[in-house]
């Protein structure tokens, strides 16, 4: 038993990437740097039930982007992070999607609701003047189920079940400020 | 168990527990626990793992001294054991108890009918909604049937009649410009417009209608609860039929109404019902994993817990039994040096309290036998010692007359080396059955007497006599006074007496060589015989040659010259006879009235230089030849007597180098400073004068008797020259040995001179 929940949480590192980043870009505005990203991945029959179910589903969208340093580790000039929040509303028969920090939009399908998080608006991730121009970044990019926000129950869930654990791999691309 | 792996169980305990209680709070519906609780189940799951290794260490380490059959280790296994099952079966018990409990009332709190019940509520509130909304459309529909004919002044005034209190009704075109409003919420300053996709529906179908939560709001956290419900409704106005003017076409009639309060409200809690019912049952597996987890975590930790406590419970409890065990085994071993003792109040402290006054008592009791044996052993070696120096010798035999012990003495009386006969009959020896026979002939004898006048007899003394030993006589000599008369029998003094030993009888022999306190009574006697035979003899001698001078003085003148020739002839031989006889008495006289040694100083070398130079004068065959150690001592003695042992070995000398025929003759004189060792201890000195020749040496009877009184090997001799020599060397404190020498032919002489003039 206490072998397996030591196995359990070794295997939770290694995560199966069932969220596919299908783009991803960065480029440099006026108003900062905006991120453009694009992710295909559906969700499982666990999760559609339990979302279906009024279970509220987090997706958090992660991005860091470092700098290398030949002396020290390498610096972390940006570190945000989104976390979409999807809900059901079983009374009204609605899909709620809700980007932390913005108004809450309602879709009659899942589909609908799902698209904001498949092609999620671009997000402006820093101002203008947060890096130095002329560095090549380094910017790592990850989308995941976050299961941290989830009842206990289903964080237990996600400890032994591979249907709660959704999440791509780090995509990793450079960035170099003009 | 170390003093670490104690507090490093303390410290761990106090972790467990705050760990252990931690979960079993997390197990509630706290947000706190909510986002962290997979690192409270794996620092949980750490401290297991933790407290394992710990156990399998104990374990191990127990199992090791086990094996190796270390003291103690068997009791701390068994209390161990007893211990840990103490801890464990109960622990065991409830944990399957509540596990089974556990999963059954999960699974009992979702049950079909609840959720039947709750999906049924849940489709009314979804028809009342819906009906309202129906009839919401329908009542637009009727609007926008009578809107299309109007004007836009028209349009605000029947929108007006026409609006419920709360309700907000808003006229826009397609590009969603607003064309008329009634209602709409203090505040508000815009009215909300239907999306393009709205107005889609809404023209491609009989009109949009939706029932929605009014959240204008900014989502922060469960922004589901307090939603208000509206109901929503976009319909196309129909192009108008009389006015085909330009801006009637493509409007949109928008009615937002909220739903009535009492519905809404209880629809809401409904929803929040059902959603949470659901939200359970999809998560009952993981909450059943929760319990599960927690109890079989809170089980491994008090298991292990209790076998670690186990360990430490058990050191404690056997600690003083084991020392008092490594007491005892320590004590059978023979050390018997106190134990630590055990601080605690109990009976286990007196226990070890009293022990170690047992041991003391046992130390002492051994210290004072030991004592005891010591002293006993050093009385039984001084007797020993006394023994074996003892000059008499002294055998132990059995009743069986075999050997048990001898002193060291036996051997040199009896010449025979004992050692290895211990236990073999003494008549068996070889040598020694005279000997043998004697003993037991008197202790035969001594019993009959016993038996026959039964009275206590001690022992009995005899003298035996035993043939002298036929070994070599220089070996035999050497000793010098031992021989006897005869020269062919040891004399021994011998005392038995029987001796209780374990196994019945036993007798002690002590016996002493008596041969030369026989010798020296017989020089006595002789003595006194020669001075009174001396006596009685010259008395008449003097008449006898007094009266042969007168007869031939009287007679010689009346005889005939025949016969007065034959009277001279005849007084003569008696005048020479009777003369010859005086000075024969006379050196009888002066054997036996030797006056005593006015001892002086003297310097031997000297004194034989003097006396030499007299016999070298004569010499002309160089063959005295005398060797004087220069630095000699004074010593203390009569110069006269001495003289006269020195003449005598001399002259006994030439006469015996006179026989050798052949061979030339040669005599050494020699004197030398001779250190030897007193007997308490101190380095003395002696003078010693060997007189050595190359003659033919004593004979084997004359050398055993040779300083008795007419013992002589020469023809013309009286036999008291050595007799007289040994005399004077005795009345010096002196010694004097003979011995022929070993090396070639010829006599050897020694005379040891003890008293020095230092000395006196």
């Amino acid at each position: 038993m206490l072998l397996a929940l030591v196995l359990l949480f070794c295997h939770a590192g290694i995560q199966a990437a069932e969220i596919d980043i299908t783009h991803a870009s960065l480029e440099a505005t006026d108003d900062g740097y905006r991120l453009s990203t694009s992710y295909a991945f559906e969700l499982n029959r666990s999760l559609e039930d339990a979302l279906v179910r009024g279970v509220p589903l987090y997706f958090t969208t992660d991005v860091q982007l470092t700098r290398r340093r030949w002396y020290w580790f390498d610096e972390v000039s940006i570190s945000v992070s989104r976390t979409v929040r999807i809900s059901y509303n079983v009374l009204t028969r609605q899909y709620h999607a809700a980007t932390s920090g913005q108004l809450q939009q309602s879709f009659s399908s899942l589909e609908d609701a799902m698209s904001l998080i498949r092609r999620p608006p671009r997000w402006n991730i820093a101002d203008k003047n947060t890096l130095k121009s002329g560095d090549i970044y380094n910017v790592g990019l990850r989308m995941r189920l976050d299961v941290a926000q989830l009842p206990k129950p289903f964080q237990i869930n996600a400890l032994n079940n591979s249907d709660w654990r959704l999440s791509s791999d780090w995509k990793e691309f450079t960035f170099k400020v003009e | 168990m170390t003093r670490t792996l104690r507090y490093l169980l303390v410290v761990g305990g106090g972790v467990i527990s705050i760990l252990l209680f931690l979960l079993a709070s997390a197990s509630e519906n706290s947000a706190l626990f909510d986002q962290h609780y997979p690192w409270l189940l794996g620092l949980n799951a750490l401290a297991a793992v933790a407290l394992l290794l710990l156990v399998i260490l104990l374990l191990t380490r127990l199992y090791k001294r086990y094996r190796r059959g270390k003291f103690g280790s068997k009791l701390l296994a068994r209390l161990v054991m007893l211990f840990a099952l103490i801890g464990i079966l109960p622990g065991a018990v409830i944990y399957l108890v509540s596990v089974q409990f556990v999963s059954r009332s999960i699974e009992s709190w979702f049950d079909v009918r609840m959720e039947a019940a709750l999906e049924s509520g849940l489709n009314l509130g979804r028809n009342a909604l819906d009906s309202s909304l129906t009839d919401l459309a329908a009542r637009g529909r009727s609007m926008a049937q009578e809107l299309s004919d109007m004007s836009e002044s028209e349009q605000v005034t029947y929108l007006s009649r026409q609006r419920d209190q709360s309700m907000e009704i808003t006229v826009v075109n397609a590009n969603g410009q607003v064309l008329a409003t009634v209602g709409g919420r203090i505040g508000m300053l815009t009215p909300i417009l239907p999306t393009t996709a709205m107005m889609r529906q809404a023209r491609l179908s009989r009109g949009f209608s939706v029932v929605e939560s009014d959240d204008s709001r900014p989502l922060n956290g469960e922004s589901d609860a307090d939603g208000n419900l509206r109901l929503h409704v976009v319909i196309a106005v129909p192009a108008s039929s009389k006015a085909m003017g330009l801006q009637n076409d493509n409007r949109f009639l928008q009615i937002l109404q909220p739903v009535p309060d009492y519905l809404a409200t209880n629809a809401e809690t409904l929803r929040l019902a059902y959603s949470e019912y659901q939200q359970r049952s999809v998560a009952r597996s993981g909450l059943r994993k929760i319990y599960i987890v927690t109890l079989t975590l809170t089980l491994l930790l008090a298991i292990f817990g209790a076998i670690a406590s186990a360990f430490l419970i058990a050191s404690d409890l056997a600690k003083p039994l084991l020392l008092l065990a490594e007491g005892t085994k320590a004590v059978a071993e023979g050390n018997l040096s106190p134990r630590p003792i055990v601080s605690t109040s109990d009976e286990l402290g007196t226990l070890t309290q009293s022990f170690n006054t047992m041991t003391r008592q046992l130390l002492e009791a051994r210290t004072s036998v030991e004592k005891n044996r010591a002293e006993l052993e050093n009385a039984k070696a001084y007797l020993e010692s006394v023994l074996a120096n003892m000059s008499a010798g002294v055998m132990v035999l059995d009743s069986e007359f075999s050997i048990v012990s001898v002193n060291d003495s036996v051997r040199r009386i009896l010449g025979y080396d004992f050692s290895g006969s211990t236990g073999t009959p003494l008549h068996t020896i070889d040598g020694q059955a005279l000997f043998a026979e004697a003993i037991i002939k008197a202790f035969s004898e001594q019993r009959a007497h016993l038996a026959d006048s039964a009275e206590d007899g001690l022992h009995w003394q005899q003298q035996i006599e035993l043939p002298h030993r036929s070994s070599n006589g220089a070996a035999n000599t050497g000793d010098g006074a031992e021989s006897s008369k005869d020269g062919s029998k040891t004399i021994l003094l011998a005392r038995g007496s029987h001796l209780p030993v374990q196994s019945g009888v036993g007798y002690v022999v002590v016996f002493d060589d008596i041969s030369k306190v026989i010798s020296a009574q017989r020089s006595i006697a002789w003595g006194e015989v020669a001075r009174r035979l001396a006596h009685e003899i010259k008395n008449p001698l003097t008449p006898i040659q007094l009266s042969a001078e007168r007869l031939q003085m009287r007679l010689a003148d009346k005889l005939l010259p025949q016969d007065a020739a034959i009277l001279e002839k005849s007084t003569t031989t008696i005048v020479n006879q009777v003369s010859a006889m005086k000075r024969m008495v006379d050196d009888f006289r002066e054997y036996a009235k030797t006056p005593p040694a006015k001892p002086t100083a003297l310097d031997l070398n000297a004194l034989t230089e003097e006396i030499l130079h007299l016999y070298l004068a004569g010499d002309g065959r160089d063959t005295i030849h005398a060797r004087l150690a220069p630095d000699l001592p004074k010593v203390m003695g009569d110069a006269t007597q001495l003289r006269q042992v020195i003449h005598n070995l001399l002259q006994n000398a030439q006469d015996a180098v006179t026989e050798n025929g052949d061979i030339a003759p040669h005599i050494d004189v020699v004197t030398e400073l001779v250190k030897y060792q007193g007997s308490d201890g101190a380095t003395r000195s002696a003078v010693r004068l060997s007189i050595t020749d190359n003659g033919p040496g004593f004979s084997q009877k004359i050398l055993a008797s040779a300083f008795e009184p007419y013992v002589t090997s020469k023809p013309k001799g009286t036999g008291l020259g050595l007799a007289m020599v040994k005399k004077i060397v005795d009345e010096h404190g002196g010694r004097i040995d003979i011995q022929n020498r070993s090396d070639t032919r010829g006599a050897k002489i020694l005379i040891l001179l003890l008293k020095l003039a230092s000395d006196a």
